[in-house]
């Protein structure tokens, strides 16, 4: 997590404590992995972060999530549970250290549900009465009623964007963690081209890019596959079409490493590409170096966007149109900042962004390149291990 | 294989074809990851091989690469690699120092220098000589079969340029005889009146004779201590222009044998 800024944030914002409450920002301020929580939708966990000299983390989970909160990752010392879940245990045998854990945290009063949990918790560092941040994003509607009601004296804020501006700007450690996820999806594209013959289907080639992501130390998310003219829907999801001579095949694709994720693209073909296919390739190329190129820290997203389009035109593709070529990425598969014409912000060093220049033409195909990078002091460290050079198959 | 160093020279030939790229064109160029082309760029940079161009987002071949290159010349270009021998003739031996290679039927004029001596004999870059009258067109004659030189020579009888100039194809295969013999050739008086001269050949490394070296003084200033010594120094300077440019002792024995012979 980066405190610095978050907090940083908070200040500016007037806020004495915030809460996460959406998966990706639980895991982001304790290591708590909710798994119920990132798989379904409901399951409520919260992290309370308090702003500086106003008390230690706390971190309210489901009983039913106890192994997970006691987990070895998870760095906030103060955790609470709520409701029932039962777990019983073998006597007069010795228990590992994480079982150690989950039997003092057993032993811990249990709240009823998770709001009565948080409320405990805010009123146990006497912040009441604080100006408090909730991200809006993970808590259900009548748990924020129920929560406001229980705090009659303090102030809740929305502050799901608090933590995304925190968010944008990367540890160390998850630079580490988004480099390795970008290229294990490098790696898995170039394993899934692979197997790309007359006749291969696009489940064929998803089956050795997941494969490939799972024996790299990954997990599968974003696997969208397509050939031919079916590259041109957007999310294509892989289906039994059959490669057949000159069909595009168009990767967007990136599973999770750490819980950080990966999104990159890149596209092949079977057989020798057309003379617009070629055409159309490099434009897309050119556009995203011209991007790359310009990126570093001082420089507006909204100037990147329009330059990275311009090359495309002229480049190529005459009457291309985009309405972003870029976002960061984390723990969210989109975190701050977009790069779209709307976005004046300047980028800064850590972001870990991916850019992209896609193109999509029904009746003719997609193609896509996008890379995964970190913006350093001036100028941008890739990931990728590729370059975005068309495959002919 | 060095992998590293085969992609560095990669990225080099790519430049080197003139126009200036950015990384991710050179990696799309090479099918390499734009960190990799990256660090072997900033490498390459730092030790001037490679150098941005002028809008800074750009590559271009630098300034090491060029003096690398240059270098070449020394292994492969027999002007640069005679001319320091011919400086030493001119200056220090005091000889008019000249280089010259056979261009149809005429021995060329590569390099001419004049001594430093109080008589300059003078002859001009490009201009071309006899190959009878003169001792760096003999020897580089004396390399061919002698139906070849026939050939070359043509009808009798030669162009008379002095009263000395052999002018018949007897007179004149003798003399080659005697220069296939002794691995050097003069010319007294025969293409210039009052000038002595001695050639020698040059070899490269598959050992052909590629060009000559000649030493001419006024023929006044020579006794006989004096032609043997002008013979040594254009014979020694041939030997070590081949050196340079790659000849096999094997291949300069010849000559070698001859200028012991001469001493």
């Amino acid at each position: 997590m980066n405190q610095e800024r978050l907090f940083a944030r908070m200040k500016k914002d007037g806020l004495d404590a915030i809460v996460a409450t959406m998966p990706e920002n639980v895991t982001y301020s304790s290591g708590f992995w909710a798994m119920s929580q990132w798989i379904r939708r409901g399951p409520q966990a919260y992290v309370l972060t308090p702003g500086p000299g106003r008390g230690e983390p706390a971190v309210m989970a489901s009983t039913g999530l106890i192994d997970l909160v006691a987990d070895p990752s998870v760095w906030v010392k103060d955790v609470r549970r709520y409701g029932r879940f039962i777990v019983d245990r073998t006597p007069d045998v010795a228990l590992g250290a994480h079982d150690l854990r989950i039997e003092q945290l057993l032993a811990q009063q249990e709240d009823s549900d998770a709001v009565s949990c948080l409320v405990r918790a805010i009123k146990d560092r006497g912040l009441d009465k604080a100006t408090i941040g909730v991200d809006e994003i993970g808590i259900l509607p009548q748990y924020w009623d129920k929560l406001a009601e229980a705090l009659p004296n303090a102030k809740l804020v929305r502050a799901a964007d608090v933590f995304r501006f925190a968010r944008a700007i990367k540890t160390p450690e998850e630079v580490a963690c988004l480099r390795k996820s970008a290229q294990i999806a490098d790696k898995s594209i170039q394993a899934a081209l692979a197997v790309a013959r007359e006749g291969a289907t696009e489940m064929d080639l998803a089956r050795a890019f997941h494969g490939t992501t799972i024996n790299e130390g990954g997990m599968p998310v974003l696997g969208c596959i397509g050939f031919g003219a079916r590259s041109a829907m957007t999310n294509v999801q892989p289906s039994e079409y059959a490669l057949k001579q000159g069909d595009i095949i168009r990767f967007d694709v990136g599973g999770r490493y750490g819980h950080y994720r990966a999104d990159i693209a890149r596209n092949g073909v079977l057989g020798e590409p057309t003379k617009k296919l070629v055409q159309y390739h490099r434009a897309i190329c050119v556009g995203l170096d011209r991007a790359i190129e310009m990126i570093k820290p001082g420089v507006r997203a909204c100037d990147v966007f329009e330059a990275s389009v311009e090359t495309v035109r002229r480049e190529g593709i005459p009457h291309y149109r985009r309405s972003h070529v870029g976002h960061g990425i984390g723990l969210d598969g989109y975190d701050a900042p977009d790069i779209a014409p709307s976005n004046t912000a300047m980028f800064e060093e850590g972001m870990v962004i991916c850019v992209e220049t896609p193109y999509y033409e029904m009746g003719f195909g997609g193609l896509q390149v996008e890379d995964t990078l970190v913006i350093t002091k001036d100028g941008v460290d890739s990931f990728m291990l590729s370059s975005t050079k068309l495959r002919v198959v | 294989m060095s992998q590293s160093a085969d992609r560095a020279l990669a990225v080099l030939d790519l430049l080197g074809a003139g126009q200036e790229l950015g990384v991710r064109e050179i990696a799309r160029e090479l099918d390499l990851a734009a960190s990799i082309v990256q660090r072997m760029i900033n490498t390459l940079c730092d030790r001037g091989y490679v150098e941005r161009g002028p809008g800074g987002q750009k590559y271009r071949v630098g300034y090491r690469a060029f003096q690398v290159g240059r270098s070449y010349l020394a292994h492969g270009d027999l002007h640069a690699v005679s001319l320091p021998e011919l400086r030493t003739m001119a200056e220090r031996d005091q000889i008019n120092a000249y280089l010259g290679v056979l261009r149809g039927a005429s021995v060329v004029y590569l390099e001419a220098l004049q001594s430093k001596g109080p008589i300059a004999i003078t002859s001009t870059q490009g201009s071309s000589a006899s190959l009878h009258s003169t001792a760096f067109g003999k020897v580089l004659l004396a390399e061919l079969p002698d139906t070849e030189i026939a050939a070359i020579l043509g009808s009798e009888p030669f162009q008379r340029l002095t009263p000395k100039t052999k002018t018949t194809l007897d007179e004149f295969m003798e003399e080659i005889r005697e220069v296939r013999r002794t691995g050097y050739a003069v010319s007294d008086e025969e293409n210039i009146e009052g000038v002595f001269a001695a050639g020698a050949v040059i070899r490269d490394a598959s050992g052909q004779a590629v060009a000559s070296v000649s030493g001419a003084v006024p023929r006044h200033q020579l006794h006989s201590d004096g032609i043997d010594n002008l013979c040594h120094i254009v014979v020694g300077a041939a030997q070590r222009i081949s050196r340079r440019l790659g000849a096999a002792p094997a291949a300069m024995l010849r000559t070698s044998r001859s200028a012991l012979q001469s001493s």
